[in-house]
């Protein structure tokens, strides 16, 4: 049988074939493994959360309506299930990022272009990436998910407006948020003054 | 014109900026341009994945949970064909006493308060069980001693259901 489809291969686990749901772990592991990675910051506790969601979707599996994408379904019971646990361990789940107005970089005119390029420009790397990922880590939860969601599963603002229960203009506006917050960041870290 | 603002210069990474004037003026302004440098880098490090990744054992460990447990199977077959004898067992107590329907409306008779004089004719009149009892000749059970045999199976299934949700697992497990 072929499993290349969603639909084909959640029909055979449904009928039966339990076996095939390898297949969807393995499928849909790097999206599970990158929402469980962002909102949960305690490492030892992220592999049982892996392991409960996919427990959850084995059990819920008949309850799918394919009404939404599976992705979409899948990562909303991944958000579900690290919600409840930072709940449970009474993290702190809303907070908000402090950001520049929109309008002071550009209305300041300090930005001076530099023939050298940025100081980002002259940054190894590898040394940026593990900067960026501690900076990601800092900020509060639902800007890391909607970037791991919009950056790296490619979903639109809508869908990820359904898996967090937020309308889709907020999930726009924490993504540009996020991402200039983090910019500030990093030219901030490495000395450079944009505003 | 204006520089580009920060929510222009992401639409433009994201590619959803349609505004043609400024997608020029970004081409030909340094400034926006060295502004979206420093937003492509952060891009680039938000489409790197989050370092950590789940155990290898992630897939064994799920598998084995989901694994429909034999044990559990058996017992469910098990319950099924005890269900079955007592159904059975009870169906057959329950029609027993019309196998000698003679006996049974003379006990039924007995039990009724003398002051209400129900009328039997009709019950008579539609009891075809007579018939049937003189099909089955002189059969006699002690079904007593079955409806015991049932009941003592059933709460013996029953036990064991008991215990076995008290230890977590259900027939329904899989």
């Amino acid at each position: 049988m072929n499993l290349s489809d969603d639909k084909t291969l959640i029909e055979s686990i449904l009928g039966g074939h339990h076996t095939d749901f390898a297949v969807l772990i393995e499928r849909y592991q790097g999206l599970v493994a990158h929402v469980v990675a962002r909102m949960v910051p305690r490492v030892s506790d992220r592999d049982d959360l892996c392991q409960d969601i996919f427990i959850k979707i084995y059990r819920n599996l008949g309850a799918f309506q394919f009404r939404s994408k599976f992705s979409t379904w899948i990562a909303t019971i991944a958000h579900n299930t690290c919600l409840n646990y930072l709940e449970k361990k009474r993290v702190p789940l809303y907070q908000d990022l402090q950001v520049a107005d929109d309008d002071a970089e550009t209305q300041s005119m300090e930005w001076i272009p530099s023939a050298e390029g940025t100081p980002l420009d002259r940054v190894e790397t590898r040394d940026l990436r593990k900067t960026l990922e501690r900076e990601i880590e800092q900020i509060p939860l639902p800007y890391r998910e909607i970037l791991v969601l919009f950056h790296l599963e490619e979903m639109s603002y809508e869908e990820i407006g359904e898996i967090m229960n937020l309308p889709a203009g907020t999930v726009k506006s924490y993504l540009f948020r996020a991402r200039r917050f983090l910019r500030d960041r990093m030219l901030a870290l490495y000395h450079m003054e944009a505003v | 014109m204006k520089h580009l603002q920060d929510q222009d210069l992401q639409l433009y990474l994201d590619q959803q900026l349609r505004d043609r004037e400024k997608i020029d003026h970004l081409r030909h302004c340094p400034l926006c341009q060295e502004r979206l440098d420093t937003y492509e880098i952060v891009f680039s490090g938000l489409r790197q994945a989050p370092q950590w990744t789940p155990s290898p054992q992630l897939q064994d460990k799920v598998m084995q949970k989901i694994k429909p447990d034999p044990a559990g199977s058996v017992y469910q077959q098990l319950l099924q064909v005890l269900a079955g004898i007592g159904m059975f067992i009870g169906a057959l107590s329950f029609s027993l006493p019309y196998l000698h329907a003679d006996n049974y409306l003379e006990s039924i008779k007995k039990i009724q308060a003398p002051s209400l004089k129900p009328d039997f004719s009709l019950l008579e009149k539609f009891n075809f069980l007579p018939s049937l009892k003189s099909m089955t000749g002189d059969f006699n059970f002690n079904y007593s001693l079955l409806i015991i045999a049932a009941g003592v199976l059933l709460l013996a299934a029953l036990m064991d259901h008991l215990i076995g949700l008290a230890r977590g697992r259900t027939a329904s497990q899989r």
